[in-house]
């Protein structure tokens, strides 16, 4: 009988309980989607690194070296020479090595010169490899491979000329003009910084650099293998044993030939939750703020809508009501607004996460979570539910107080 | 006895001497009784000490032999449920239920009214309810509307009907027939008096018009009962 009341009367208040709702609504999707935004940041940027075991640089401060190897956030560190990357491709240790070239940009998207491991080894999430939705790997020093994002925002097509940019961002100041590559693939979407990257082959940024011309292959240089730049800026690794990291990492950070830095990508990332973590509280207590206010509007319009309920109250009273069921209809009615208000911003949340895919994906590679609500998420929503129905218990206390003044017959 | 009261005495906080002071009264089962006074003599007030929503600190209340003032608040509810009917001056149902549901109201805080109705589930509840409100004169249409709909009369006998249901020891009507034209007024009375007797339940009516005190048992003023210093106000 108790939701049947409860029900029919927020029934005939239903703008203020549809304000209550909204409140509570937005003050939720502030706060589960900041948790599942950044759930899903570090989702991601673990999903990137999830293959690599260690990544080799020239001396640097090791969350740089993370940021623009993998992430391409922060701006490259010196190259490390061809021959200690030959060095490191013979280490016994070594099962697999991806080289790693930066420094141009196209149009505001980070150029990646590579070879051929870098399709074949590279891994994220759970051990995916890369894969090409059309086209094929490059094998020409003119030859591009896009990322899907590149492709998918410059309206790239297999065939199509394109010119790269010396600099790693903003307008190109420098056009490579003179070079122009073709795009012979297109990468299948990984939500990661791949599908924002434009790869190229080593060889295809040696020749930008050269200022030579070239249509079909590079022409050999003095001193190097044609596809052998003089440097790189970083290489990955995967290695035979994990177990090896550790002492692979010692080993190279004492390399005679020169000054090396080889960072666990994971430690790093960990390191970086770390630094973020006092942004994210304060986020946090934002969202925190916000719901409060929401539980506060709705202590206070349950409260004067007491008032006006005074009759009601006395009716139920005089029914043999005791505090017990006073109680039930004021808690009551707070619990069914705070549901209906969690409930509400569960569906906006799952709305805007799937308009907003499409964007997160071309914009920054981010794979917006697709579910209504996850197991992980379930303590967070209990909580706003108590909070709820705790704020009900003001007040409830207040009706029963007022029903005992009242007597028999409220005056008014 | 349904209802005995003595040596009752109630004073608001903060007054020096009992607005209510009554040495004894008492009413029989199936009795009928008017009280009768001006407004704002106390009558409403012994009404909530009657009914034990307002708690009664000095002396003895017993409702069907039950010394109701020695219980807690929460057993006086559940006592109120099981053993009272009451009928307010106006603003009687839940304006956003129907009649039957209003009805209903007194069947969900009472297994004892259920039982006496031989209702045992929501629809039986529902049919018990129905068959009183025709008997009251609303049909089946009338009691599916939502309260605020109906008019005032109608109202006042969907709220007899409300307090009739289950047959309660006591009803307790506070002047429920004051909003009423005399026609409305008459009609209410004599269905609320036949039905009474039907449910075998007494009837303690208080209203400040001593014209209607011929469809009582007895008559009883106000004044001459309460002894208290209830004309300060």
């Amino acid at each position: 009988m108790l939701p049947r009341i409860i029900l029919a009367s927020l029934r005939t208040r239903k703008t203020s309980a549809s304000l209550i709702v909204v409140a509570i609504a937005l003050s939720l999707v502030m706060i589960v989607g900041i948790e599942r935004l950044r759930h899903q940041v570090r989702a991601n940027f673990a999903s990137t690194v999830s293959g690599i075991d260690l990544i080799v640089s020239a001396r640097g401060g090791p969350m740089n070296i993370l940021l623009y190897s993998v992430f391409r956030l922060s701006d490259p560190t010196a190259g490390i020479r061809w021959d200690t990357v030959e060095h490191l491709a013979d280490h016994p240790d070594v099962k697999w090595w991806i080289p790693i070239a930066l420094g141009d940009s196209h149009r505001g998207f980070p150029v990646v010169a590579t070879n051929d491991s870098y399709l074949a080894h590279y891994r994220y999430g759970r051990d995916q490899a890369l894969t090409l939705a059309s086209g094929e790997w490059f094998a020409g020093a003119d030859q591009v491979v896009l990322g899907s994002a590149v492709a998918q925002r410059l309206g790239y097509r297999l065939g199509d000329d394109m010119v790269l940019a010396h600099g790693a961002s903003g307008p190109a100041i420098i056009e490579h003009d003179n070079h122009p590559f073709t795009v012979v693939g297109i990468l299948a979407p990984t939500g990661t910084p791949v599908d924002q990257s434009v790869h190229i082959s080593l060889a295809g940024m040696a020749a930008i650099h050269s200022g030579g011309q070239f249509r079909s292959g590079l022409p050999p240089r003095p001193g190097q293998q044609s596809d052998t730049p003089g440097s790189v800026n970083a290489v990955m690794l995967g290695l035979e044993r994990r177990i090896a990291v550790l002492s692979l990492q010692r080993e190279l950070s004492r390399y005679k030939a020169e000054p090396l830095s080889a960072i666990i990508p994971g430690v790093q990332l960990q390191r970086l939750w770390r630094m973020t973590a006092v942004g994210e509280n304060a986020l946090r207590a934002t969202s925190m703020a916000v719901l409060l206010v929401a539980l506060l509007v709705l202590v206070s319009t349950i409260l004067a809508a007491l008032e006006g309920r005074r009759h009601e109250l006395a009716v139920l009273r005089a029914a043999g009501a005791g505090r017990l069921a006073v109680y039930g209809v004021i808690v009551g009615e707070s619990l069914c607004l705070t549901v209906i208000g969690s409930l509400l911003g569960l569906a906006l949340l799952f709305v805007a996460q799937w308009a907003l895919a499409p964007l997160a994906q071309a914009e920054w590679s981010l794979r917006l979570p697709d579910s209504f609500l996850s197991l992980r998420e379930l303590p967070t929503l209990a909580a706003i539910l108590l909070a709820g129905s705790l704020a009900g218990l003001i007040p409830a206390e207040k009706a029963f107080r007022n029903s005992l003044a009242d007597g028999l017959t409220p005056r008014n | 006895m349904v209802l005995e009261l003595d040596n009752l005495r109630y004073q608001h906080p903060g007054q020096a001497r009992p607005f209510i002071h009554i040495d004894h009264f008492a009413l029989q089962a199936g009795e009928r009784v008017l009280l009768h006074g001006p407004s704002g003599c106390g009558k409403s007030t012994l009404l909530s000490l009657v009914t034990g929503i307002r708690p009664a600190r000095d002396g003895d209340i017993r409702v069907a032999g039950k010394p109701f003032s020695a219980l807690s608040q929460r057993q006086r509810d559940a006592f109120r449920a099981d053993h009272i009917g009451v009928i307010f001056q106006a603003f009687n149902l839940l304006p956003y239920l129907n009649a039957v549901d209003n009805v209903c109201l007194s069947a969900g805080f009472s297994r004892r009214r259920c039982e006496r109705e031989g209702a045992s589930n929501n629809r039986q509840r529902r049919i018990a309810a129905q068959d009183l409100l025709s008997r009251l004169g609303l049909d089946a249409a009338t009691s599916a509307l939502p309260a605020w709909q109906l008019s005032f009369g109608q109202q006042q006998r969907v709220a007899a009907a409300r307090a009739l249901f289950g047959k309660p020891d006591l009803i307790i009507a506070d002047e429920p027939t004051s909003a009423l034209d005399a026609d409305s007024r008459d009609t209410l009375l004599a269905l609320l008096c036949e039905q009474c007797e039907q449910a075998g339940s007494a009837l303690l009516m208080v209203s400040h018009d001593s014209q209607v005190a011929d469809r009582f048992h007895r008559s009883v003023a106000f004044s001459a009962l309460n002894g208290g210093e209830h004309h300060a106000a």
